[in-house]
This record gives structure tokens, C-alpha cells and sequence, in this order.
């Protein structure tokens, strides 16, 4: 089995026999948290439903039953097999949601889906039908003392965010964000004319044009504090190395990578006459 | 704003149609399972995989943008979970209980039997603790003895399976039984210490109980009562238990393994274990609302079904899915 080499704290690195490595991003607590919160909306609006259903043909039964003098007997069977119905679907209804969905929509569920994670084996392969039920037994223990505490704290000591069934049945979750890089650009607004001639023909390495492509895109997702420490510490170790000038840290960024722009578009304009 | 190389753009113009195919395809078998694909579908797949694989590792060594090579990526990884499996046999349930979980209960008897040492001797002593000294009552039954109280005359303690329908009680007690077997297992992650906890709070429950009832003189009744599903049931939990303290002790002693690795390795076996169990709590839920309610059937013959019951399970367990040239 080939398990999983951390890059970062945030991917995990496969490699496939073809010898190409995959990467994987694990889901962090807030968005898994968020997932849970939709699936239990879901269930209770099961339940309701249920518990309407199961009330009504209770009640028919006993207005049907009551004209023909069959009331006692017939009515009283009609409501205890109801009642066993409905403490069956709330004593298992959790653990069978969880699980069915698992099985079945290949480690999702309809709040995983909602947020576009999934619950895959460690080795990057759909998990097997044990691994599912493991996840999901161990699901009471991580939910102790109440809404996931226990799951919690394992995911903190986990380097991808694995709760303790995770842990035991060797699973984990991931992103699966769609994510078009043509959809990327419209999203990212660049505002600042340049004026790039100081910086223009920096050589940066292939490291750091790909650092600075990732956060210039990934900034609106990140809250302002963090964006501007992020920033300042990105700039801070470039400036160090390829010195220029700029206003503040974001903008010397965004210097930095039209400077590279610029350096490109000179290379084309270059090759074109030829 | 960092465009592209022209050698990327080239390529991406070139192998999107493929990379969009393979998405189509891969979601395809995801939606429908591979098997709906077709041959037509599989070929498709196969094909495309190793070539936008190919794309990927070319991809990342042009040092193309992020974007481009996670859009490839997620394709591929999604590809990858359709087409290698995690080895597995495709087991039937058939042979998984007629070999494979009496076989697998046998090879970890010894977690069977710890579970069960500490549920007998934590049910001994709260029967003799309760028997005589009836005031610590409540310290070994906690809350339970609201429930006790009043029971200690002729009869209530039967009452109380009248009562109720046969089919609510039923799904009651099948509840919670599983509830507590399910709990006994997966509190293995907390080193074992959980299970032994759940381990001794049903047996100080029964053994509780059965010592109030003792010294009241209703002995007789407590165990006609309790037997005809309880047998079967109770070796049920004991199991599970041995399930969970397989994985504690896996975790507290792992070995030349890490202990997250053992938790794992043993999980995968424990599971098998806790998950076969489930027909045995459906046999004894069903006898716990029909058999032992029922007027017509004398309580001793009630009990003796469910003896009988619970060693036609330990019969299975230690004889069932031996071979002859395994029996040494």
C-alpha cells in the first residue's frame, strides 16, 4: 500500500504506479463541521416527515378502526408497531444515514456534497465498505461529549484533520473543489496600474512565481488579517533576495508577477516577427 | 497578473478535450458504478487515464500555473478511486458467516474471554455486594434503581414486560443492546478504557439486579425474566467488548508499529467482529418482545429456549468454518 507523503500542512502527495503523483487537500474542521450541520438539518427534516406520516396513519387507523368496533384490538397493534417503527428510525436512523450515503455516493453525504468534500481511503482510493462502517461506529466516540469535542481535538493532533474513526478505519477527508482556471481569472480583479520598470526583469524562480500565482489567487478567500501577514511574509523574503519598491507588501506582489507578465510578453512579442 | 507559458497554453488548448472527456467519464461511473460504463466506456477510461496522467507530470514540469495543474489533478484523483481498489475479494455474506467470522472470533479468544472475566466478575460481585448490603442499592445501580424500587414485590418485575406492547419493547431493548455493544467496540480508541467502563456498567447492572431481586426472594423470577433473551444478548455485548478491548490493547501495547498504525490494523478485524453480531441482537430483540412477555409458554421453558439459543451461538462460534485439515 502506498500511503500518502505530506508536501505541506495542507496536501497530501500520491503516487499513482504511472508514476505521477496526485495531491490531495484535506478538508479542515470548519468546513466538515459545516457539512455535518447540513446533514442534520436533513435528518430532522426526515424525522418530521416521518413522524407526520406514522402520526397520520395512526390516526386513520384509529378513525377506521373505531366504527367497527375494532378499536382495542386492532388499533392498539396498529400503534405499537408504529412506535417500534419510530424508535427504530431514531435509535439507528443517524448511523444508517451516514452510512448508506457513504456506501452509496462514494464517501459523501448530501452536506459533504453540499461543500464538495469526501471521505476517501488514505490510500487515494474509494474506501471499502469496512472502512465505511468503521468511520461510522467510531462516529459516537468522536461526538463525545457533544457535537464532535472528541473529534475535534484528535483532528488538531492529526496532520490531515483525522478524527478518531478516520484514524481507525484509515480514511480521510478531502476537498474536491471544482476549480476551472479559466473561471479563476474573472474572479481575480487586478487594480493597480503598474508601473513595473523597476522590477520588470527580476529573475524569479520557478518556487516563487508559483508562490506568488497562489496567493494572488487564493487572497479573496483568506481573512484580512491573515492576507496582509501572508503577504507581508511573502514580500518580506522576496525583497530580501530581489529587492524594488512598492506601497505595501500586496502590491509588490502583484508588481513582482506583472513583472514576470512583462518579462513574457517582451519574450512574445519577441518570437512573433519570426 | 502571470500568464501562462506559450508551451503550456499549447498544451492545454491540445488535451482539454481529453481531460474534459475523462471528467465525463469518470463522473459517469461514479453516478452509475463502472460497471454500467460499457465496454465502450471502460476503454475510454483506460485510455485516457495513463495519457492525462502523462499530461499532469508534464504539466508540472513546465511549471505550469496552480490552477491548471489542480483542475488536472482533481480529474485524476477522481479517476484513480474508479480504477484501483484497495485489494478485496468480493466476499459473500453467505461465506463471511459460515467461515470467516467464527474463524475470526476463535483466532481472538482471548480478548472474548477478557471481556468476559471482567463482565462476570463485576456482575458477581455487585449481585453479592447488593445481596448484603442492600443500602449500596443505588451506588452499583446508579439511576436505575428509580426503577427498582417498588419492583421488589411478587410479580411487578414481570409486570413491567407486560406492560409495555410486545413490538415497542422489542425495539427498545434491540436499541439499546446494539447501542451498547456498537459503543463497547468503538470506545477502543480511548486505549480500551471506555470499553472496560461499558463492560462494567452492564454487568454491575445485571449483577445488581439480579442480587435486589436475590434478596427479595425473587430470584427465580429475575432469571426466567431476564434468560430468554438475555443469554443470547449478553454474549452479543460480551463479544463486541472483546471487539473494543482487541483494539485498546492493540493501542496500549502496539508493538514495533506506531500506534495510530495499530489502532488501524486492528480495527480492521474488530469491525468484522462487532459487525457480525448484528443478527444476533435482531434474534434476541425479537425473543425479548414475544418470548419473554408470553403467557402461554411456562417461564422455566422460556428460559431454557434461551440457554439453548445462546449455546447454539457458542456452538456456531467454535465450531462453524472448520476445515479438516485445520483441526489439530
Amino acid at each position: 500500500m502506498v500511503l500518502p507523503v505530506m508536501i505541506d500542512d495542507a496536501h497530501f502527495r500520491l503516487e499513482t504506479p504511472e508514476n505521477v503523483e496526485l495531491e490531495f487537500e484535506p478538508a479542515g474542521p470548519g468546513s466538515r463541521f459545516c457539512a455535518i450541520c447540513i446533514d442534520w438539518a436533513l435528518m430532522a427534516a426526515v424525522g418530521l416527515v416521518v413522524v407526520l406520516i406514522l402520526g397520520a396513519a395512526d390516526v386513520f387507523s384509529h378513525a377506521t378502526t373505531s366504527s367497527l368496533h375494532l378499536f382495542d384490538e386492532h388499533g392498539r397493534l396498529v400503534a405499537s408497531w408504529t412506535l417500534a417503527l419510530m424508535i427504530l428510525i431514531f435509535a439507528f436512523g443517524t448511523s444508517f444515514y451516514h452510512l448508506l450515503f457513504e456506501l452509496f455516493m462514494h464517501g459523501q453525504t448530501p452536506g459533504k456534497r453540499a461543500l464538495k468534500l469526501r471521505a476517501i481511503s488514505d490510500d487515494g482510493t474509494s474506501m471499502t465498505p469496512g472502512q465505511v462502517l468503521t468511520r461510522n461506529l467510531v462516529r459516537t466516540v468522536d461526538f463525545l461529549p457533544a457535537l464532535y469535542v472528541v473529534g475535534g481535538i484528535a483532528a488538531l493532533f492529526s496532520r490531515a484533520n483525522q478524527r478518531l474513526g478516520d484514524h481507525a478505519a484509515g480514511t480521510l477527508v478531502v476537498k474536491e473543489r471544482e476549480l476551472d482556471y479559466r473561471a479563476r481569472s474573472d474572479a481575480r480583479n487586478v487594480t493597480v496600474e503598474l508601473s513595473v520598470e523597476e522590477i520588470a526583469n527580476v529573475e524569479l524562480t520557478a518556487a516563487e512565481r508559483r508562490l506568488i500565482a497562489r496567493f494572488l489567487s487564493r487572497r479573496h478567500e483568506l481573512l484580512p488579517e491573515a492576507r496582509w501577514q501572508l503577504a507581508d511574509d511573502i514580500a518580506r523574503q522576496l525583497y530580501a533576495r530581489h529587492g524594488g519598491q512598492a506601497d505595501d507588501a500586496e502590491q509588490y506582489l502583484e508588481r513582482l508577477a506583472a513583472g514576470v507578465q512583462h518579462a513574457h510578453d517582451s519574450v512574445r512579442t519577441e518570437q512573433k516577427p519570426q | 497578473m502571470i500568464r501562462p507559458l506559450p508551451a503550456v497554453e499549447a498544451l492545454v488548448r491540445e488535451r482539454r478535450p481529453a481531460w474534459d472527456l475523462l471528467d465525463v467519464v469518470v463522473t459517469r461511473a461514479m453516478r452509475h458504478g463502472p460497471k454500467r460504463l460499457g465496454g465502450l466506456g471502460v476503454d475510454e477510461l483506460v485510455r485516457l487515464y495513463p495519457a492525462v496522467a502523462a499530461d499532469l507530470a508534464r504539466l508540472r514540469a513546465l511549471d505550469a500555473d496552480d490552477a491548471v495543474i489542480r483542475h488536472v489533478n482533481r480529474i485524476l484523483t477522481r479517476a484513480h478511486a474508479q480504477i484501483y481498489r484497495s485489494p478485496r475479494r468480493r466476499a459473500s455474506i453467505i461465506q463471511f458467516f459460515t467461515t470467516t467470522y467464527p474463524r475470526l472470533v476463535r483466532a481472538k479468544w482471548r480478548y472474548v474471554l477478557a471481556s468476559f472475566l471482567i463482565s462476570a466478575v463485576v456482575a458477581t460481585m455487585a449481585h453479592f455486594a447488593v445481596q448484603r448490603h442492600p443500602d449500596v442499592v443505588s451506588d452499583v445501580l446508579g439511576g436505575a434503581d428509580v426503577e427498582l424500587q417498588g419492583g421488589h414485590e411478587r410479580g411487578q418485575f414481570e409486570q413491567r414486560f407486560h406492560e409495555l406492547p410486545s413490538p415497542v419493547l422489542s425495539s427498545l431493548v434491540t436499541t439499546n443492546n446494539i447501542r451498547v455493544a456498537f459503543d463497547a467496540f468503538a470506545l477502543g480508541v480511548t486505549f480500551g478504557v471506555g470499553t472496560v467502563y461499558m463492560l462494567t456498567v452492564n454487568g454491575a447492572m445485571l449483577g445488581g439486579f439480579s442480587g435486589a431481586y436475590a434478596e427479595s426472594g425473587l430470584g427465580g423470577e429475575f432469571w426466567t425474566t431476564v434468560l430468554p433473551h438475555g443469554a443470547l444478548e449478553l454474549s452479543a455485548i460480551v463479544i463486541a467488548g472483546g471487539a473494543g478491548l482487541m483494539i485498546g490493547f492493540g493501542m496500549t501495547c502496539p508493538g514495533r508499529r506506531s500506534r495510530l498504525r495499530a489502532l488501524r490494523e486492528e480495527s480492521i478485524a474488530a469491525v468484522k467482529i462487532a459487525a457480525g453480531l448484528v443478527p444476533a441482537f435482531i434474534v434476541a430483540g425479537t425473543f425479548e418482545g414475544f418470548l419473554t412477555p408470553s403467557d402461554r409458554i411456562a417461564p422455566t421453558a422460556k428460559a431454557a429456549i434461551g440457554i439453548a439459543t445462546a449455546l447454539v451461538f457458542w456452538f456456531y462460534l467454535l465450531a462453524a468454518g472448520r476445515t479438516r485439515t485445520s483441526r489439530s
